[in-house]
């Protein structure tokens, strides 16, 4: 297993799996109703990678700021 | 074609349904999903999807529906020249329509609305790109709500591709066998271990598949699960970079060195090409399929011509690099799929009638059987009876090549095995062609033994 890939993102989520009783997948010949699973899983995953997307929508803020303060600057200079 | 009859495969969803009427393809859509196409036409998205290619087009006719009562409209779809699933695809072409599928998501969410499903049937390749097929998949995004159609997308999608990209490229046959996708705890069983330290994959696979292991006998109320929208954008963004990431690349296919590992010359194979595209001008076809195409080097004859081509092959890496051609040279008319002659597509899905058969696709106005007749009577012991009745229910004109016996590539066969090939000779083949097809003009092919057979069925 390549230890440097469970660093970052990867670990929490790892963790998250292991919570799910262990990562492995037991047999399901039975009939399943996967949704249910589907919609609890998406908002764990989406509430990580969601982080990911805030971050970079306020850190676009964060510069376009700096950016006109900049601008300001140079046009009153 | 049937006239005035709902399209077999149209069925699952109560928002409308594909019908023929005089042989022409329609679509109604009903009074329950009036809203929703309204708000796709009114905010600007099935505009923005048709410019970029992303979405069929359509014209609003007058024509009567096919279930009144039901009936908003009757629009008219473009025409797709040719369909294809998602078993008969390479991986890169599985994989574009995936990120098509992504991408018009994404360009969905700007425009409010979402995909309410995302099923690989729902896309096909037009003009060598794919696109999506169903204009009633879109339902307006209510904040809050999570993506409905992420498990579809992860069946029909992501784990068949996790699974040509980490275990074996031939993983993708098991779409035929399951025609919702693939299960997601299957795939997790089958996907290697390292895969478990790849983040995209453990989160909508592996743990994909615990969590619904974890909740199948739950009952949960849908709307009481919320997910906001960063985190619905995140969902779609990760899976979209974690397709990206999925690569295979074609190795040492089995006919990888065919056109430099034949007993073809120069002389030999500039004939051949001459041939087949004399073949093409005197038949004029409007569809052309080329069985055991390899690259789709003589595809390509037909498809430069202007003419619908489908180029079949056997092998999976023959079909990604003549697919990664067709992309590399923006090729509109050449779409390459893999096929299995000695077990070609059949009819799947509910009541046999949801996914056709090649068969019911054809016939094709042409078929290029070139190179191929002796891997069919003598690797895989067709009799040349069969294989002429074959052609015969796939195809109006044929381009045939007959190899004989003491050709180098049929004692290669040979050379392993006993030869019970008694059968196999030019006057069995004539005579078996004779009984289907009338035999227009007999090419021998210079500085070469084979023969080409162009034939018109009777």
């Amino acid at each position: 297993m390549d230890l440097k890939k469970i660093t970052g993102i990867t670990f929490p989520l790892f963790i998250l799996a292991l919570l799910f009783r262990g990562l492995f997948v037991s047999d399901a010949y039975a009939y399943i109703d996967p949704a249910s699973g589907s919609m609890f899983i998406q908002v764990i995953i989406g509430a990580l990678v969601g982080v990911g997307i805030t971050m970079k929508l306020y850190w676009a803020k964060i510069r376009f700021k700096f950016s006109t303060i900049r601008a300001n600057r140079s046009k009153n200079e | 074609m049937n006239n005035d009859s709902i399209v077999s495969s149209s069925f699952r969803d109560p928002s409308g349904y594909l019908f023929y009427k005089n042989d022409e393809l329609y679509r109604q859509i009903n009074n329950s999903y009036k809203k929703e196409y309204d708000l796709l036409m009114e905010s600007g998205l099935y505009q923005t999807l048709c410019e970029k290619k992303l979405l069929v087009s359509h014209m609003e006719t007058s024509i009567s529906p096919i279930i009144p009562s039901k009936a908003y409209k009757i629009v008219k779809p473009e025409v797709i020249p040719f369909i294809s699933y998602p078993y008969e695809w390479s991986f890169s072409q599985l994989k574009d329509a995936a990120l098509t599928t992504l991408n018009i998501q994404k360009i969905a969410l700007d425009h409010g609305m979402t995909l309410k499903d995302s099923s690989a049937y729902n896309i096909q390749f037009s003009n060598g790109k794919p696109i999506l097929i169903d204009t009633l998949s879109f339902e307006k995004y209510q904040e809050g709500q999570t993506w409905k159609a992420y498990r579809q997308f992860c069946q029909h999608f992501f784990a068949p591709l996790a699974l040509m990209s980490h275990k074996d490229i031939r993983l993708s046959q098991l779409l035929q066998v399951f025609i919702d996708g693939i299960p997601l705890d299957l795939a997790s069983k089958l996907l290697p271990m390292k895969t478990k330290t790849m983040f995209t994959i453990l989160s909508h696979i592996h743990a994909h598949a615990k969590s619904q292991k974890h909740y199948e006998s739950k009952q949960v109320k849908a709307k009481n699960v919320k997910m906001g929208k960063n985190s619905f954008i995140g969902i779609v963004e990760n899976l979209f970079s974690g397709v990206k990431k999925l690569k295979w690349s074609p190795e040492n296919t089995e006919w990888a060195n065919y056109y430099t590992d034949t007993n073809y010359s120069s002389i030999a194979f500039n004939h051949k090409k001459e041939i087949v595209s004399l073949f093409l001008d005197k038949t004029n076809p409007k569809m052309v399929w080329d069985l055991g195409a390899n690259l789709g080097e003589f595809s390509r004859i037909s498809s430069e011509k202007g003419i619908q081509t489908i180029s079949f092959d056997i092998d999976p890496a023959a079909v990604e690099k003549n697919y990664l051609m067709c992309v590399e040279k923006n090729e509109r008319y050449l779409l390459p799929l893999l096929l299995d002659l000695t077990n070609p597509s059949s009819n799947i899905g509910w009541s046999n009638t949801e996914r056709l058969s090649i068969q019911k696709r054809g016939p094709a106005d042409a078929v290029l059987a070139l190179a191929l007749i002796h891997h069919l009577a003598i690797s895989n012991n067709v009799p040349l009876q069969k294989i002429a009745e074959f052609f015969k229910t796939n195809c109006r004109n044929l381009l045939i090549e007959f190899i004989p016996k003491d050709d180098s590539q049929i004692q290669r066969l040979l050379a392993s095995r006993e030869d019970i090939f008694d059968d196999y000779s030019q006057d069995k083949f004539e005579e078996e062609f004779d009984k289907f097809f009338t035999i227009q003009q007999v090419f021998e092919i210079k500085d070469s033994k084979r023969i080409l057979y162009s034939m018109e069925k009777r």
